[in-house]
């Protein structure tokens, strides 16, 4: 337990040490993202020929769980590389080290919930008891997002490629992900879509605040593939713990 | 009660040339069948420490010498359990601090107050517990205002100051420094040597890596000498 408290209270330190000789501090994330929102929903808005006010909400909600993602995918093949001078003097566990980098995603993605917030007040979408769906769809993610930090993390440790793989791979992960578009309403059935893990993680989060009717196939995926990640994590912790300080 | 016991122990790691920490080279590896296995595979394994045994009381200060790269750091880390060998027994009895690598765990960006909280909170004490640890810091540091500016503005030896400081002012039952001293001045030593003291006659234990003799005099009552992995003990 107090290594989780510390490793949050560490990570909000990162992050005020991050924006610390400016004003409005990490708030220029949510500045930044609101007006690539609106410029993007604005354009892409009139070029898909969408009514504003159901495509804006959408694609907010979109973008914002993506950045979530792509933020995450991007830094936990660096998260034991980053702290690896702490590895090499303290004595933690791992959990610490997961938790600390991970936060950082959830402070970013705790400032951009005030947009989807700002976005649903201002396009006056309902709340009602189909929205409080929203908050095991997003746990779901949480704890999904965590483990593929814990493991990307030891697997980027030992093999530095992965880092630029990821990275490479990223673009072509959001043009499969319905970020910009909604799954049902693409003019062709793309299949590829709907084995693509993170089109749920999206998914899971947008249509209950949408107010549309919850889709129980994305709770089964994510249920199934967090299954899945903790068995891989444990496996990957009691095989290769070890080696970690020797790896960074 | 302090105890640090090592019973046979022998640590040796993996050296990943460039060429092995990439992915691309362990497909080849499986993909040719081991033609060039012996090229991309190629990972030397070094042998930092060769059955090595020691038992360690409270009251002990060692003075841990040998050449470089003889095993000292790497019995160290040992010791605090970062490196965990696969041969061996190790029993470690006592809360553990160490001080290895100058600026490890400082943000540059953050003031030295805020950076006693994250070194407190990496030893393992919680927030409050830091806290009442500050009064003890500021007199000891002699940092005075310097506490409220960002690390990166600091000297080497102003950063020693702040590293020794929270690692001792947590009375750790087990304190390890590895060649810390001499970017310190003259008075930061005596200090240190004071404090140091203090701590092992409350029945704990430390351990020093140096090249320097006269200062493993100064604070040490057993002597240990490393070479190539092995550990003998010399008579002080």
């Amino acid at each position: 337990m107090k290594v989780f408290v510390n490793a949050i209270y560490l990570s909000w330190n990162d992050t005020r040490a991050r924006y610390k000789k400016s004003v409005l501090g990490p708030l220029w994330m949510t500045l930044g993202n609101l007006i690539g929102i609106v410029g993007l929903g604005w354009v892409w808005g009139h070029l898909l020929h969408e009514q504003l006010a159901s495509f804006i909400p959408s694609l907010t909600i979109g973008m914002v769980i993506w950045q979530f993602i792509s933020g995450t995918l991007n830094e936990a093949p660096t998260t034991f590389i980053r702290q690896a001078i702490i590895i090499r003097n303290v004595v933690m566990p791992v959990s610490f080290f997961v938790i600390r980098a991970f936060s950082r995603q959830l402070i970013n993605l705790a400032h951009n919930l005030l947009i989807i917030l700002g976005v649903m007040i201002y396009f006056g979408l309902p709340f009602n008891a189909n929205t409080l769906w929203v908050i095991p769809g997003l746990i779901l993610v949480i704890l999904n997002l965590f483990w593929i930090t814990w493991v990307l993390g030891f697997i980027g440790a030992r093999f530095r490629d992965i880092e630029y793989t990821i990275q490479a791979l990223l673009p072509l992960l959001f043009f499969i992900s319905p970020v910009i578009f909604r799954i049902d309403r693409l003019p062709i059935d793309i299949k590829i879509i709907n084995y693509n893990p993170f089109a749920h993680f999206i998914e899971i989060v947008r249509q209950p605040l949408l107010g549309t009717s919850v889709n129980f196939i994305h709770y089964q995926w994510l249920l199934i593939l967090l299954l899945f990640g903790v068995l891989t994590g444990i496996l990957i912790q009691k095989l290769y713990r070890r080696y970690l300080a020797f790896w960074v | 009660m302090a105890e640090l016991l090592f019973d046979r122990v022998t640590l040796s790691y993996p050296i990943y040339h460039t060429r092995s920490m990439s992915l691309r080279n362990q497909f080849v590896r499986i993909a040719t069948g081991g033609i060039i296995e012996k090229e991309a595979g190629h990972t030397t394994m070094v042998t930092a420490l060769n059955q090595v045994s020691f038992q360690l009381k409270d009251g002990d200060a060692v003075g841990l010498i040998g050449h470089n790269g003889a095993g000292k750091s790497s019995l160290l880390r040992t010791m605090a359990g970062i490196y965990q060998p696969e041969k061996g027994r190790i029993i470690r009895q006592g809360k553990i601090a160490t001080v290895f690598e100058i600026g490890a765990g400082l943000e540059p960006e953050l003031s030295g107050y805020e950076n006693i909280f994250n070194l407190g909170m990496m030893l393992g004490l919680s927030y409050q517990q830091t806290r009442e640890l500050i009064p003890d810091i500021e007199t000891f540091t002699e940092l005075g205002d310097f506490l409220q500016l960002p690390v990166r503005t600091y000297s080497s030896g102003m950063t020693m100051r702040l590293m020794f400081a929270v690692a001792t002012a947590i009375t750790p039952e087990i304190l390890l420094i590895d060649e810390m001293f001499a970017t310190g001045d003259a008075s930061f030593q005596e200090k240190s040597r004071l404090r140091i003291q203090k701590l092992i006659s409350a029945a704990k234990i430390f351990v020093l890596a140096s090249h320097d003799p006269e200062l493993i005099k100064k604070y040490c009552n057993r002597i240990f000498h490393l070479e190539h992995g092995y550990l003998t003990e010399i008579p002080c």
